[in-house]
């Protein structure tokens, strides 16, 4: 192990401790190891989009139409670059309405790509998912065991699915001061709420074991650095 | 200050600060307190005009005078002062706020306008400037103009053209006072002129010293240089006839070569030398012989006649008013000149108080008398109109030219009260009398006592506690019903909920719940710690076989072909790292020990270094066949900026989207586009869309990101199979794309959840990786965990049994 080595690895273990101490509460050292791991990651961010998005996008094409190069690709990547001109002005309050421009034109793309995906990528094809529950000529075990728990599964997924979109259905009619569902909408919905605190059960069992399994990893490391550190000194 | 009332026996004062009558004796208001009487001694002489205006003029007479026989000092320092002082309001505030007097008061500024032109610039230019005999000083064609400009109403009215253009006592006061009219005449005077548009001034002389042509033998031809036109009008006859009647003065020859004594006496305090015969003009015509034989025609004629009908204010109320204090000093008396003491060794006013006071200028103050009287002849134009005598005065010097008027009228004590001390021409210019007072209704009160008697809306200079109506009173209580009564409280409750501070809980540093936070963190490290120290294996991983969506994985990597690459997303954070790389390692493990090349791609701007991190890590602990070199084997297509946008466009046109590889080379070597060109490096050769690569495995630890990768990209990939290796925490979001009963309609080939996911490919490749490491110490910590939920849950349960047997006692009656 270099010096270099042996520094990167000192201080990876320090600043491992030092998030670690937050077990004892909110402390200078925590905050510190917080704040450098947010800049160093903002700073890395930085370096990365102008050197992969912002030099080759924005910057080569002007050294080409300088260097006389007039091609219709050239002249098209004007576009972004009076767009970004014009986001810029977002920094000033008087001008700050050229920028509206480019941030309408970000906006309408952003909002018309997501929602053209989750109707096409998640809404459609989900709602199919969700009715081939119903199509028994796919369960393809053999093992009528096997099959009567695909059957069983498919069962809790439906009414799973059936009884959480109902649990989210708040209209009702109002009939006097009484402006609670039905005594029948309010029991499905019910059961629509047991499914929903399974499945956020399941997620934090899934964030416990992302963050548990994260901690591990941490302390292997605080283990290696301790036992690099003692290798370096001859300490076995 | 006061208005004497001469309604009864006694006269009664009125006084000017409440407007009561008080008896003639007092000093002092009965009823206000205010002081009836000034303290300034009243003037003696009889030749007092005893209007205020005759003795304004006399003092600024004696200012000028003042001016050219006291030091500079004096000038400067008491004049100027007691002038402003002792003046009377209104031409006290002519002189200092002439210049800012409300435009609205026509007839005020009008007075205004000659008390300027008397007690102001009369008195001081007549010292610097020498008036010359043919031209106007500029301060007076100033004041002409200013005072044109602001030509009252009424001088415009044609009730005021008829008079002029039909009476002939204009003519007469051509012939008689046309020296001392068309130099001093005030402005209502100068506004006069109007009747006659071609008149000019013909004299610089100021106003009062301005000799009346009984005075005065004026030379003919002087008149026909200066003289206006309306004038010379009356000039061939009425001015000769005048000029026969004015007897020679038999001072004439005496003045030719010398001065008399008390110029003498002024030049020499002033240093003035030179004969008589240099001497301007303007006081050539004070010649001292004419105003005494002025003054012989005022004795024979007594009293002023006119002055007398406003007999109403009686001598020593006349003679108190402080502006025409400084006449008394002319008598001798007090040797004060408008109330201000003079050296009676210095001042050549001290001639005054010796009895040098030469006749001419006792006879001057007559003329003064007389010019006012021209005024007050001017505001007769039309008498039955404004309501007004004409005194017998007027009628002296109009014999020749009319007949002798009515029977003059002494004005009524109501009169004498709205005259408030104001001259007679002025009160002749009051809008009062031709008023209507049904307007003072609408248009405000009328005032009627003062100076400013004949105004409306002015401010009423009573207190408010005077009034005696009782303002009403008004109920502050609202008229609300019980339901909005209790929604205001309930509003008020909430309002002050929010306003009453909240005390933080002192949290202390040993508090059960920061011990047990302590306690539950120091024993799961520790239960891990040991695991990962020891090396154990006591918890078997996973059972076999595979889950189908990690057999999905395995089988995809082992058919991926070597001609293309392997597109891999590295979209997770660098704190999730290390559950997605563990999950991971077998994976990329089971890829490169095939040789199928990578290429790596992020939508985070820290993909592509972590990308580059677990290429490294695996080479570095694992020897495969074949190094993987950049560009060769694997190559980083970077960062894909623009969110879901970019990612859609990276599905559309991946070669024009990702332009510039994740590389090590310096920036110089960047502008060589090609060069840096990740998709003409020999590992993308075969790689145009989406659809080419054989397998797309996406790291995230994002349910959003990996929506977007199945989303926007997969409908794209057609034969191209996308795969997940997700953290545990965003399984619950990802698996729905998996599990669908066709399994052609599958949106997701396969997919790997966590270091479980990845520890059992580990034991399906049969290989050991820091899964199977860390598989021990997170059974532990899992176990844990559950152990820790279980006591948790148990305590819960057995505080709240225990709470509840505690009610049960509390609610139990004792016997």
């Amino acid at each position: 192990m270099s010096l270099i080595e042996l520094t990167g690895t000192i201080v990876g273990f320090l600043l491992t401790c030092m998030v670690l101490s937050y077990i004892f509460g909110d402390n200078p050292l925590f905050r510190f190891s917080v704040h450098l791991l947010v800049g160093v990651a903002a700073g890395f961010a930085g370096a990365v989009t102008l050197r992969n998005v912002i030099f080759p996008n924005l910057i080569l094409p002007l050294f080409k139409i300088v260097g006389a190069d007039f091609s219709i690709s050239s002249l098209l990547s004007l576009i972004p670059v009076l767009l970004s001109l014009m986001l810029l002005t977002k920094l000033s309050s008087r001008l700050g309405r050229i920028g509206n421009v480019a941030m309408a034109f970000l906006v309408g793309v952003g909002a018309a790509v997501a929602v053209g995906g989750a109707v096409l990528g998640t809404l459609f094809p989900q709602t199919e998912a969700a009715m081939n529950q119903f199509d028994l000529t796919t369960i393809q075990s053999a093992n009528p065991a096997e099959a009567f728990l695909d059957l069983i599964g498919r069962m809790i997924s439906i009414i799973g699915t059936i009884t959480t979109l109902i649990y989210f259905h708040f209209s009702t009619r109002q009939s006097g001061t009484n402006v609670t569902r039905g005594a029948w909408l309010e029991s499905i919905a019910s059961i629509g709420r047991v499914f929903i605190a399974v499945t956020f059960g399941v997620v934090f069992a899934g964030v416990y074991t992302a963050a548990l399994t994260a901690l591990i990893e941490r302390l292997n490391a605080l283990i290696e650095y301790v036992f690099s550190i003692f290798g370096f000194f001859g300490i076995s | 200050m006061q208005t004497v009332h001469t309604v009864g026996k006694m006269a009664d004062i009125r006084c000017q600060m409440c407007g009561k009558f008080n008896p003639d004796d007092l000093v002092e208001c009965k009823h206000c307190g205010a002081r009836l009487k000034p303290l300034i001694a009243p003037p003696l002489s009889n030749d007092d005009s005893g209007t205020n205006w005759a003795n304004a003029s006399q003092e600024d007479t004696l200012s000028w005078l003042r001016g050219l026989g006291q030091d500079e000092e004096n000038q400067e320092s008491g004049l100027g002062l007691d002038d402003t002082d002792d003046l009377p309001d209104w031409p006290g505030s002519s002189s200092t706020q002439i210049e800012s007097a409300s435009s609205g008061l026509d007839w005020m500024d009008d007075v205004r306008g000659n008390a300027s032109i008397d007690s102001g610039a009369l008195r001081d230019e007549s010292v610097e400037e020498t008036p010359g005999s043919g031209s106007l000083p500029s301060w007076l064609s100033i004041d002409e103009e200013e005072v044109s400009e602001q030509n009252p109403s009424f001088v415009e009215s044609p009730e005021m053209e008829s008079p002029s253009t039909e009476d002939d006592w204009l003519n007469t006061l051509s012939s008689e006072d046309s020296l001392t009219a068309t130099v001093s005449l005030p402005d209502w005077a100068e506004q006069s002129k109007d009747f006659a548009p071609e008149e000019q001034l013909s004299d610089d002389l100021p106003g009062r010293l301005a000799p009346s042509p009984q005075e005065v033998t004026p030379e003919p031809d002087d008149f026909d240089d200066d003289l206006p036109s309306w004038l010379k009008s009356g000039e061939s006859s009425l001015f000769e006839q005048k000029t026969q009647l004015t007897p020679e003065s038999p001072s004439d020859t005496e003045l030719d070569g010398e001065f008399p004594d008390w110029l003498d006496s002024l030049s020499r305090k002033t240093g003035m030398t030179g004969k008589l015969g240099e001497m301007p003009e303007w006081l050539d015509e004070n010649e001292p012989s004419l105003a005494l034989e002025k003054q012989d025609e005022a004795d024979e004629e007594g009293t002023l006649d006119w002055l007398a009908t406003l007999g109403d204010v009686p001598e020593e109320e006349s003679g108190s008013e402080d502006w025409g204090a400084g006449v008394g000093s002319q008598s001798g008396s007090v040797g004060t000149v408008g109330g201000l003491t003079l050296d009676s060794e210095d001042s050549f006013i001290s001639a005054f108080d010796k009895g040098e006071t030469p006749d001419w200028l006792e006879s001057l103050q007559g003329s003064e008398v007389d010019y006012l009287e021209t005024s007050d002849t001017l505001s007769e134009i039309e008498p039955s109109s404004w309501g007004l005598e004409q005194t017998p005065e007027l009628e002296d010097w109009q014999d020749t030219e009319r007949p002798p008027q009515e029977p003059v009228r002494t004005l009524s004590p109501e009169d004498s009260d709205i005259s408030g001390g104001l001259p007679s021409w002025v009160n002749a210019f009051r809008p009062i009398d031709g008023a209507d007072i049904a307007t003072e209704y609408t248009e405000g009160k009328l005032e009627r006592i003062g100076p400013l008697a004949g105004l409306r809306g002015l401010l009423n200079p009573e207190a408010d506690i005077a009034k005696t109506t009782k303002p009403p009173t008004y109920s502050d209580s609202l008229q609300v019903s019980s339901s909005q009564h209790a929604n205001a409280q309930l509003l008020q409750s909430l309002i002050e909920t929010e306003s009453v501070p909240q005390s933080i809980p002192d949290v202390s540093p040993l508090s059960s719940q920061r011990i047990l936070r302590v306690i539950i963190g120091i024993v799961l490290i520790l239960t891990m710690v040991f695991p990962l120290i020891s090396g154990t294996e006591n918890i078997p991983l996973p059972t076999q076989p595979l889950p189908q969506e990690i057999q999905s994985i395995w089988n995809l990597s082992n058919s991926a072909p070597l001609d293309r690459p392997v597109l891999v997303s590295m979209d997770f954070d660098p704190g999730m790292s290390g559950e997605l790389e563990v999950a991971a390692a077998a994976v990329f493990d089971q890829l490169m020990a095939r040789g199928v090349p990578l290429a790596i791609v992020s939508t985070s701007p820290v993909g592509a270094g972590l990308g580059e991190r677990q290429v490294a890590y695996l080479q570095s602990n694992f020897p495969y066949d074949h190094h993987y070199v950049y560009g060769e084997d694997y190559v980083n297509l970077g960062y894909i900026a623009g969110g879901t946008a970019g990612l859609a466009n990276f599905a559309l046109i991946p070669r024009q989207s990702v332009v510039m590889a994740y590389d090590s080379r310096p920036i110089w070597e960047l502008l060589d586009l090609d060069a840096g060109n990740p998709w003409l490096s020999p590992v993308m050769k075969n790689i145009t869309l989406l659809k080419d690569f054989p397998m797309t495995i996406i790291l995230t630890d994002s349910p959003d990101i990996a929506r977007n990768w199945v989303e926007q990209v997969e409908p794209h990939l057609q034969d191209n199979a996308l795969t997940m290796i997700v953290s545990a925490q965003a399984e619950p979001f990802v698996r729905p794309y998996l599990e669908n009963t066709d399994p052609t309609n599958r949106q997701l080939e396969g997919l790997l959840v966590g270091l479980r996911g990845g520890a059992s490919y580990e034991q399906a490749k049969n290989s050991s990786f820091l899964g199977r490491l860390y598989w021990d110490a997170f059974g532990v910590g899992v176990l844990v965990a559950v152990l820790l939920i279980l006591a948790g849950g148990g305590f819960n349960y057995l505080d709240q049994l225990n709470k509840t047997r505690r009610q049960a006692r509390k609610s139990k009656p004792r016997k």
